[in-house]
Parts: C-alpha cells; sequence; structure tokens
C-alpha cells in the first residue's frame, strides 16, 4: 500500500483506531434514537414493505382507488370511484375483449369473400375479359348479375348497330 | 399463485430484515448531510419505498450496494430541491425567518432526553458517566457533520458499512486512490475531536 496519499499526520493503525473509535460512538448515537424518530423509521419501513407486497398482486387486483383519485376534490370523484370499486378494471377488458372479437369477425369475413372468389375461378363462371375489370371481385361477389346485365346491353346495342 | 405469494412473503421478510438493519444509521447519515431531521425522515422514507418498489425482488445481497446508491441520489436530490427552494426564500426573505436547518446543539437534540430511557436499561452506570458519553457521541457526530461531504461518505461507508475500497469507489464515482484519501483525511480530522475529548490515540 502506498503512501503517498496519506496525511503524514496519521499513519494507517492510528487511522483504523481513530475510524473503530468513532464507529462505536456512531453505533451507540444511532441505537439510541428518540421515540418519536424510531416510531417514523417504522412506519416508514411498513410502507416500503406494503408498497412491494402490492406490486407483487396481480394486475387485476390491484386497489385501483388511488389516494388522489379519491381526494381530487372534484364533484364526480364519488360516483366514479364506486363505479371503480364495483367493477374495478372490467370495462377495459370487456372493451379489449370486444375489439379482439370484432377484428376476428373482420377478418373471417374477408376470408369467405376471397373463397367465393377462388370458387367463382374455379367453376370458370368467370368470362375472361372480367379478369381487366376493375370491378371484378365485385361481379364475383355478386354471382355476376351486375355484369349479366351489362353484357345483355352490350349485346343489344350490338345488334341495333348491325 | 400460492406459491408466488409465498415466494413474495419470504423476500419480503428478507427486505424488512435488511431495512430494519439499516434503518437508523440511513437516517444518522442523512442528518449528518442535511443537518434536518424532517428532512432526513423524508429522506429515508423515499428511499425505502424506491427500493421496495424498483429493487424489492433482487436478491438480498444486492440490497446494501443498491440502497446506498439510492440514499445518496434521495439526498442529492434534496440538496437540488434545497438549492432551488432557497432560491426563491432568499427572493422573498423579508416573508420567512432564518430556517431550522441549522445544526445548533440546542435545536438537534438535548442529551438529557436520552439520559431518562436510558439510565433504566444501564442501571450499574451512573447519570454523570452516560450523560458525558452522550455529549461525546454529539460531539463527534458534529464533528462528522462538518466534515467536506466527500470525505465524509467515504468514511462512513469505508467504516461504518464495513464495504471495501473497490466497492466504495464504485459508489463514489472515483477511484480506489481517493476513496483512501478521503478516508485519511477524514480520520485525521476526527482523530484531533477525539484527541480532544480525552481519547487516547
Amino acid at each position: 500500500m502506498s503512501k503517498h496519499y496519506q496525511n503524514p499526520e496519521i499513519d494507517s493503525k492510528q487511522e483504523l483506531e481513530v475510524a473503530l473509535l468513532t464507529r462505536d460512538l456512531l453505533n451507540e448515537g444511532a441505537a439510541d434514537l428518540p421515540p418519536h424518530i424510531a416510531n417514523r423509521l417504522e412506519n416508514a419501513r411498513k410502507l416500503a414493505l406494503a408498497a412491494k407486497l402490492e406490486e407483487r398482486k396481480p394486475f387485476w387486483s390491484h386497489n385501483w382507488v388511488r389516494e388522489g383519485f379519491k381526494n381530487s376534490g372534484s364533484t364526480g370523484s364519488d360516483w366514479r370511484n364506486r363505479a371503480w370499486s364495483a367493477f374495478g378494471a372490467a370495462p377495459i377488458f370487456a372493451l379489449a375483449f370486444g375489439i379482439v372479437l370484432i377484428s376476428n369477425w373482420q377478418q373471417d369475413e374477408r376470408i369467405m369473400d376471397i373463397a367465393k372468389v377462388d370458387s367463382a375461378i374455379l367453376v370458370d363462371v368467370v368470362p375472361p375479359h372480367a379478369y381487366k375489370d376493375d370491378g371484378f371481385v365485385r361481379y364475383l361477389i355478386t354471382n355476376g348479375k351486375d355484369l349479366a346485365v351489362e353484357e345483355e346491353k352490350a349485346e343489344d346495342e350490338e345488334e341495333e348497330k348491325i | 399463485m400460492k406459491r408466488c405469494l409465498i415466494e413474495g412473503m419470504a423476500s419480503a421478510k428478507e427486505l424488512s430484515d435488511f431495512l430494519k438493519g439499516v434503518e437508523a444509521k440511513s437516517f444518522k447519515r442523512t442528518v449528518y448531510s442535511t443537518r434536518d431531521e424532517e428532512a432526513a425522515l423524508d429522506i429515508v422514507q423515499d428511499s425505502m419505498m424506491k427500493l421496495a418498489e424498483k429493487y424489492g425482488d433482487r436478491d438480498a445481497a444486492e440490497l446494501p450496494l443498491i440502497y446506498t446508491r439510492i440514499l445518496q441520489n434521495t439526498t442529492l436530490d434534496w440538496f437540488r430541491r434545497q438549492k432551488t427552494q432557497n432560491t426563491w426564500v432568499s427572493l422573498f426573505s423579508s416573508l420567512k425567518g432564518g430556517g431550522k436547518d441549522n445544526l445548533d446543539d440546542s435545536d438537534y437534540s438535548d442529551p438529557l432526553e436520552f439520559l431518562d430511557s436510558s439510565e433504566e436499561n444501564l442501571g450499574f452506570e451512573d447519570g454523570a458517566t452516560i450523560l458525558e458519553r452522550q455529549q461525546v457521541i454529539k460531539i463527534i457526530e458534529n464533528e462528522i457533520s462538518k466534515l467536506p461531504s466527500r470525505q465524509r461518505e467515504a468514511f462512513l461507508m469505508r467504516y461504518w458499512d464495513d464495504l471495501g475500497i473497490s466497492e466504495t469507489a464504485k459508489l463514489m464515482a472515483c477511484s480506489e486512490g481517493s476513496v483512501k484519501t478521503h478516508c485519511s483525511r477524514a480520520c485525521s480530522f476526527l482523530a484531533k475531536a477525539l484527541k480532544k475529548q480525552g481519547f487516547k490515540l
């Protein structure tokens, strides 16, 4: 251990002696705290432990009524608190469930539409020029009724020209 | 679920034991730096909450270092807030008198306050001896709070918390050599105070 950093007034043995003596005195001081401070520290410890236990609880069993929320002073705080305590996070779950349900339903609908198109193509009821038509999907979905009408009109026009 | 809760209780007990062990020390060391008991209590409580909320699941062996760091940071935050507050206070100084942050002996604590309660437990010691000892403790605590903050921090971590030089250096974000220098200077300063009180070193 180099000594260049040390204060020349004190050597390492004396330093240790001072440190140990001071430590004993500080320990005595810390062990003899006034009762009101000891109580405050005990309360602080209990609060910290409660915070840890609260954190460990699963998401849905949290106490949603917060102090700040309760004492917000607004007129609606009572019914809001009652609503939270009665239903908790149920509306949020219901909303999330609804969104998932709707997205599933939309996905199913899309698959059904595509299946209709595919089946129409396989059955080969699609006229070749329909593939060039921008609205051919609509044609397939409506079973070609729209285009059938248009075709008849076109044939009539051709006959008239002739 | 049950298993999770049981595990939680076990670590909660470890945390509780740890906090119980350090609460008095951390309060005292915060008083040494802030010189304000109320502020020290708030700082200790905040630190405990932060430890429990954010690091409560850590291994018990890691808690002392994490807690020391949290306590340091919370104390620093307090000083920063005080600085801002003091700027405003100095602007409106006519509205407020002197703060109660001073560590006057009369304001801080009265040794006689402890005497009544501790005399029962230590029946074999006479009142004068206890009073004398309490006074020595007060004087040393005052000397500790007079130390420059880095020296005090290094000394307390090294000799009161029994942290190693490398751990202390890591927590103080300085070199090990600096820690040794700080400790040596602090000891030199305290040695003078102890000698004044009649301790032979």
